[in-house]
């Protein structure tokens, strides 16, 4: 009998308790409404959307069996509530107890002590039910879970009772620890004039809010609020909304009753329409409308998910405790300001340049490194500014800020930086560096500490893509002392910078935690007001602990987001030309989404005294969404329809894109599409390096193994809009579903490199084999057998110091690109010899280098992707481009002059002229190849590059001006006689001055003579580099006392 | 040991790396041969046939097609200048107006024989070589506004100097010819935007707007009379000597090689593919699901106000047949027998014959069919396929064309 009461009340609590969503005089209410709500608006509903339909609908029914199925399992006491809100009050209370001392009592009345209560605990209430159901919707694990809510294709009362009971147990968990905090908080400091059953009872204004509204929520009842009062409290209709399967309602209003939270985060949304339809994308969907399917069909693929939810949640927390650490720790320690070349030796030699008593690199072969002081000149946030200082390399700058940034080394293509081999602390980068090797993710420059760049034979130890060269990004070290940073800035377009980082060593322990945050408005504008900026926040932590003298450990968690309003259409000359920041209407929709999460687990240790090992064990995960507008429905060219600026039916075309014509057709639809992505990285690296010494020879033998995996799931749906007056309609048609597919790439990789010194000369053997498997299944074909390809490229450098401050060096190396899963049988690697020759001079306060290359190509190939102009079914695919040959010279100084004893004089000069060509003529698809005549030159490539910065650098401060150029470039291949793009000459300044010894300020200009170039023409039309942008800010650095 | 997943597979990375040492014994990935995709002459086609065809396509084809589309096109405006007689003069209207509507049908059926030959200037500036959209001027569907034509009808702006540059194509062209002599009295326009919401409309009255319906079609016969001149100057051997630039025998000639001008020719007849079977038959019958959220679409036919749309598709085979054979010249039929495949050249012209003499044998209203889910316009479409699936693979593979990018995506 006790067994049935359980149950009887186990499913009748839902409805007979006040604090319940389901409460029968909320649902009593509700009912009212539904019923008069149609004769009141003299609206009716569709037929399938009236109440007495929607019950009885299969997703109805779902509902009904997981509201059963949950109680069932918690009168069974399945469902384990390990804390209740009684039980974090009294521990509340005592801990603030022993850590502030008990508190007298404040003399409030009781009302004063109810409307405070009840209003601190509404908000609470609100933001902790906000957060969690962000976290629902971002972390891909709970978002496995959550999506049993989401699938419910009607909407009634019950649906609230859709959830999945791991859901369930984390709000119980969630409204625990809400309420009982703030109930914890009131009893301490009001002692005896509340007791704990008022404290622990309903929350009144979200129990009149529940009765008032809260089961319209979940119903086809619209009622939205003006929009006005939307913007503080969520109608129902809005909430609705969040249900919508229309993907431009994804994302949108998770919050429950206030809706200041969504719009802090950018989600809030007003309701203007009922959504067309609910529920999920059928790509979207990991269960049946059944109960165990519901129940079982989430936690398929969780393993993967589970770990990003572990990351992601470690780096929000260490986001928190950075501030927490931040204050509490009374010992500072003085930042090192002065990090110049020869001060790079860090703590572990994770980096990859050899340093020999402050001169400059001795490699095999050609690379640049630029070290936070350099960085730090500009305080640049764009890695573009950056990556302009180094000779050899190029960018194709796309949305201006370098939040995506396009970068080629001698001659490889620029687009999303896919064919360089992309490395952070020597750990590969890229999203998925061999499924899928665009590189939708870069690390925010501002927290850089270094950016390394091989080419040459010194990019044999770093692949897959030796073609060009490799890129790494060096992440702040836990530094060897208590180190604290705070950076705050401000400038033109609404941009705003937050950077902090916190140092702290225990014994045999240290601890980084280090954040950013960069926004902008955006300096492009819509006619319609709607947002062109963006929002980028990262956190890393990293964690060490030393187990021995030789051995170290070390844990590196990162998470990082963006929301950005990017778009990939760009404007026709004429318009850019009138005003190169302006953007079209049809952009409006334009909104790139991601989170990224990153862990890895590093040994460095000793056998021996000559023998060094390095194992990182690494996972990284990205989830991004990009919707935008691809194409129109007829599929003319937009790309030539901006470049050309043409008559006829494209010029309706284009007006239609400006917004001025309406769509007054089906071809005239514009295809609005959301590229779904979600990538995976994994895998474990080492490197042993061992050294030998005698009278005569030195040897430094290293061998590298990484066994890696990745893998891509694309999910690109499109949906029909209609241009009407100026702005994007959703037509209500079908969501296509373009491609579901999933790329799979596992690899060996291994070399083995040899540094052998034999008197002034030094050899630099090294081969390296790239061994992947590689598979693309594309959902409803049948699976094609993966398909492997092994290759060893092998390299020999050489270097002889002629002279004691004259090196010369020589080498060769094969280059290699792979292909990547699912191409076509005839598309082949990408494969090149590498030849360099050149000169170091290193004196006391000049160094200089100039080196001539040259790379034979046997097959270049080209990888179509959105961004390089490609759409549709070229999408993804890679193509054979012919022989092509890459030759041109390279140099680049530093002199430091000495003004007095406190002032310096630094120069830097950097310049390389490049010669990249066709040596065959073939027809291609890919856009960017086109029709090609031997002799052609590459696309997106300049023939010369220069960059000169001067600087003083004082005690108190600094002072720097740089001056970057770059000749034209091709959009597609041709002759640079007549080049696409303009050359582009830009000029940018910085000043500093420190305050105190502790706070420095700094001012710095980018673009100071206001250049409107283009800078690209792809994916589509023109794009502006980014305007004078003038931020000031001030750095917190505090000194050692 | 780690398991990678993959979609119906375990990869194992055990197996991995017994492959991976398997296949560095092997060193199959050294291989440097680029597959040669750069190949892009005329499979062991005549050259002196080729340049014969090319200097075929101007005298022999495409300038007749453009004088007889003049002469028409003449005719047209003397009907609509007795049009505006009769309207201004209270006489026999509805004769001169049915004399209007026949001469707007011959210059339509004339034209879509050209709409097959989109060849230098006539053709797209965004794909044609030496394209500038001249077609488009003349005839611009499926581009068409007719409420926008209704808004000039009623502003008069279609008598200012600069109308033809100051509007797009949708204001002008034979498709608004189309609206201007065959709407009803009443315009289309939703009654919250002029000429209705200003009254500008009713304020014309049903003969005022015939006089300016009768007007404005005369400035756009005038007008693509003029364009019509210009082609014809273009094409002629001594006036802009286009005829002579598609040889591709000089270094001025805007194609690369004589393969690239070929290609051109065969970029036109891919009309009948893309626009003649596609976006005319295959997305009102529903076959474009993508493009046709119904079952089916009849709406999007071409000339369903004037109900021309069988002529237009039939005009559209016999051009594709003059270009096809080069009228009395060299034409396809010709490259096609000389590489001994006399068998496809009989089969597509066959198929030719077959596709027009089942249009012409279609009775009734082809918008009622396809509403009604008849067979017979599959039936059509599928004659269609048969000529079009060889122009596509056989010509593309025989004669190495390439084949335009915007008909690689087969919608069938």
């Amino acid at each position: 009998m006790t067994s049935l009461h359980q149950l009887g009340t186990a499913f009748s609590a839902p409805f007979l308790q006040p604090e319940s969503r389901t409460y029968w005089v909320g649902l009593l209410v509700f009912l009212v409404i539904a019923v008069c709500h149609p004769w009141l608006t003299q609206t009716k509903q569709p037929k399938n959307r009236q109440l007495k339909h929607a019950l009885r609908h299969p997703s109805s029914q779902l509902d009904l069996q997981l509201f059963f199925g949950r109680q069932l399992l918690q009168s069974l006491g399945a469902v384990p509530i390990f804390v209740t809100a009684w039980w974090i009050a009294t521990r509340s209370v005592r801990w603030l107890d022993h850590t502030i001392g008990p508190q007298e009592g404040l003399e409030w009345s009781q009302t004063q002590i109810a409307i405070t209560y009840s209003l601190t605990l509404f908000v609470v209430w609100d933001l902790s039910r906000f957060v969690v159901h962000w976290m629902m919707h971002r972390v891909p694990a709970l978002w496995a879970i959550h999506k049993v809510h989401h699938s419910a294709e009607v909407l009634t009362p019950m649906t609230f009772h859709r959830i999945h009971p791991i859901e369930s147990w984390i709000y119980s968990l969630r409204g625990a620890v809400a309420t009982g905090s703030v109930a914890g908080l009131f009893y301490y400091l009001f002692r005896d004039q509340v007791s704990h059953y008022s404290l622990l009872g309903v929350p009144a204004i979200g129990f009149l809010l529940n009765i008032a509204t809260g089961n319209l929520r979940h119903s086809h009842v619209w009622i939205s609020f003006p929009t006005p009062v939307e913007k503080w409290f969520l109608s129902p209709a809005q909430h609705q909304v969040h249900h919508s399967a229309e993907t431009i309602h994804h994302g949108s209003n998770y919050g429950s009753w206030l809706a200041i939270w969504d719009r802090a985060i950018g989600s809030w949304q007003p309701a203007l329409r009922a959504p067309v339809a609910y529920g999920l994308a059928p790509h979207e969907k990991n269960h049946d409308h059944h109960l165990l399917s519901a129940w079982f069909g989430p936690l398929r693929g969780l393993v993967p998910g589970a770990t990003a939810a572990f990351a992601v949640c470690l780096g929000l927390f260490s986001g928190h405790a950075h501030a927490q650490d931040e204050s509490d720790d009374p010992e500072s320690s003085e930042e090192e300001n002065e990090s110049e070349s020869n001060e790079l030796d860090n703590r572990y030699g994770e980096e990859m340049f050899v340093y020999e008593d402050g001169r400059t690199p001795r490699v095999a072969g050609s690379a640049h490194k630029v070290a936070e002081g350099d960085l730090e000149r500009f305080e640049s946030n764009n890695i573009e500014q950056i990556i302009a200082q180094i000779p050899g390399t190029s960018t194709r700058s796309e949305d201006g800020f370098g939040l995506r940034p396009n970068i080629g080394i001698r001659g490889a293509n620029s687009d999303r930086s896919a064919k360089i081999t992309l490395m952070e602390d020597g750990v590969l980068l890229a999203p998925a560096p061999y499924a899928a090797p665009a590189a939708y993710y870069f690390p925010m420059s501002t927290r850089l500490v270094g950016v390394e760049v091989f080419k040459g034979p010194a990019s044999t130890r770093h692949g897959p893509y030796t073609v060009g060269g490799a890129l790494n990004v060096l992440t702040r070290d836990i530094p060897e002392e208590n180190q604290h940073y705070g950076d705050v800035s401000g400038g033109l377009w609404g941009t705003r910078k937050a950077h902090v980082y916190s140092g702290l060593l225990g014994d045999s322990t240290g601890l980084l935690l280090e954040g950013v945050s960069l926004q902008s408005d955006g300096f492009k504008t819509l006619e319609s007001g709607d947002p062109t900026g963006f929002s980028r926040n990262e956190l890393m932590a990293k964690g060490e602990w030393l187990l021995t003298a030789d051995q170290r450990l070390e844990l590196k968690l990162g998470f990082s987001n963006e929301q950005s309003n990017e778009t990939y259409l760009g404007l026709s000359q004429s318009d850019f030309d009138e005003d190169p920041y302006q953007r079209y209407p049809a952009s409006a929709l334009g909104d790139m989404a991601w989170h990224r999460t990153q862990a890895e687990l590093e040994w460095t240790g000793k056998l021996g005294p000559q023998i060094q090992i390095r194992s990182v064990a690494y996972h990284h995960w990205l989830d991004r969404s990009w919707t935008k507008f691809n194409r129109f429905s007829s599929g003319i060219d937009t790309h030539q329809l901006l470049k050309t600026d043409p008559g006829g039916q494209a010029a309706v075309y284009l007006s239609i894109l400006r917004g001025e014509e309406d769509s007054l057709s089906q071809d005239q639809q514009l295809m609005i599409g959301t590229n779904h992505r979600i990538f995976h990285s994994f895998g474990l690296q080492t490197t042993a390096e061992w050294q030998v010494s005698t009278d005569l020879v030195e040897s430094a033998l290293e061998l590298g193994v990484r066994l890696h995996g990745d893998h891509v799931q694309r999910i690109h749906t499109e949906e029909a809009h209609a241009m009407t007056d100026g702005a994007l309609i959703n037509a209500g048609e079908d969501i296509l579903l373009n491609l579901d597919s999933i790329a799979t790439a596992n690899a060996l990789a291994v070399y083995l490199h040899e540094d052998l010194s034999i008197g002034q000369f030094h050899l630099f053997p090294g081969i390296r084999y790239e061994g992947i498997q590689s598979e693309r299944v594309d959902n409803g074909d049948d699976s094609a057998d993966p398909v492997f390809k092994g290759i060893l490229l092998p390299g020999m450098g050489m270097l002889v110091e002629a002279l004691p401050v004259l090196d010369l060096f020589a080498g060769i190396h094969q280059g290699f690109s792979p292909v990547a899963p699912g191409q076509e049988a005839d598309v082949q690697p990408e494969l090149s010899w590498n030849y360099e020759a050149g000169t170091r001079l290193d004196l006391a306060h000049l160094n200089a280098e100039v080196v001539g290359f040259y790379n034979d190509y046997t097959n270049i190939t080209g990888q179509c992707s959105f961004s390089g102009g490609c759409s549709g079914d070229e999408l993804d695919r890679q193509y054979n481009g012919g022989a092509a040959s890459v030759y041109g010279v390279e140099g680049s100084t530093e002199i430091r002059l000495s003004l007095s004893p406190q002032a310096d004089l630094p120069i830097k000069a950097s310049y390389a002229w490049t010669d990249a060509s066709f040596t065959t003529s073939f027809s291609s698809s890919f856009p960017q190849y086109g029709q090609v005549t031997s002799g052609d030159n590459l696309p997106y490539l300049s023939e010369h590059q220069a960059s000169l910065t001067v600087g003083i650098d004082h005690a108190r401060g600094a002072l720097n001006a740089a001056v970057n150029y770059r000749s034209g470039m091709l959009d597609e291949a041709g002759s640079l006689d007549s080049p696409d793009i303009p050359s582009l000459l830009t000029v940018d300044a910085s000043v500093q001055a420190s305050v105190t010894p502790d706070w420095l300020l700094y001012v710095t200009g980018t673009n100071l003579t206001g250049e409107t170039g283009i800078t690209s023409w792809r994916p589509f039309g023109a794009r502006p580099i980014a305007p004078l942008q003038v931020m000031g800010g001030l750095k917190w650095t505090p000194s050692r006392r | 040991m780690q398991m990678v997943k993959t979609a119906g597979k375990q990869l194992s990375w055990l197996s991995l790396v017994g492959m991976s040492f398997a296949a560095g014994l092997q060193l199959e990935g050294c291989k440097s041969e680029v597959t040669d995709s750069a190949d892009t002459a005329a499979g062991g086609v005549s050259t002196s046939l080729v340049a014969e065809l090319l200097s075929t396509v101007g005298p022999q084809v495409i300038l007749p097609e453009l004088q007889e589309f003049k002469n028409r096109l003449g005719l047209l405006a003397s009907s609509l200048d007795n049009w505006d007689s009769a309207i201004s003069s209270q006489g026999d209207v509805e004769e001169a107006h049915a004399a209007v509507q026949d001469a707007w049908r011959s210059s339509m059926q004339s034209w879509q024989r050209l709409e097959v030959m989109q060849i230098g200037s006539l053709g797209s500036s965004l794909n044609a070589i030496g394209g500038e959209d001249l077609r488009d001027e003349i005839y611009s569907w499926p581009t068409v506004n007719h409420c926008r034509i209704d808004q000039k009808t009623a502003s008069l702006q279609w008598q200012e100097t600069d109308f033809f540059e100051a509007n797009l194509v949708n204001a002008y062209g034979l498709d608004a010819l189309e609206h201007l002599v065959f709407a009803g009295p009443d315009s289309v326009c939703n009654p919250a935007v002029p000429p209705l919401s200003d009254g500008s409309w009713d304020a014309l009255g049903p003969d005022g707007v015939g006089v300016a319906r009768a007007g404005y079609s005369s400035r756009i016969v005038e007008q693509i009379e003029a364009i019509t001149d210009d082609l014809i100057w273009t094409w002629q051997t001594d006036g802009g000597g286009f005829s002579d630039t598609l040889k591709a025998d000089s270094e001025d000639s805007i194609y690369g090689s004589t393969q690239e001008a070929l290609n051109a020719v065969y970029d036109a007849l891919f009309y009948v593919e893309t626009r003649t079977k596609d976006r005319k038959l295959a997305l009102p019958l529903g076959l474009r699901p993508d493009e046709c959220d119904d079952d089916v679409c009849p709406d999007d036919l071409e000339g369903l106000i004037s109900g021309e749309t069988i002529p237009m598709l039939i005009a559209n085979l016999e051009g594709f047949q003059a270009l096809f054979t080069g009228g009395d010249g060299i034409g396809f039929d010709d490259l096609i027998s000389d590489l001994g495949h006399d068998d496809l050249t009989q089969s597509m012209l066959s198929h030719i014959d077959g596709a027009i003499a089942a249009f012409e044998g279609f009775e009734g209203s082809i918008y009622d069919a396809i509403s009604a889910q008849e067979s017979a316009p599959q039936e059509l479409f599928d004659t269609l396929s048969l000529l079009t699936a060889e122009i596509k693979w056989d010509m593309s593979t025989l004669l190495s064309l390439v084949v335009p990018e915007e008909a690689k995506l087969d919608n069938d």
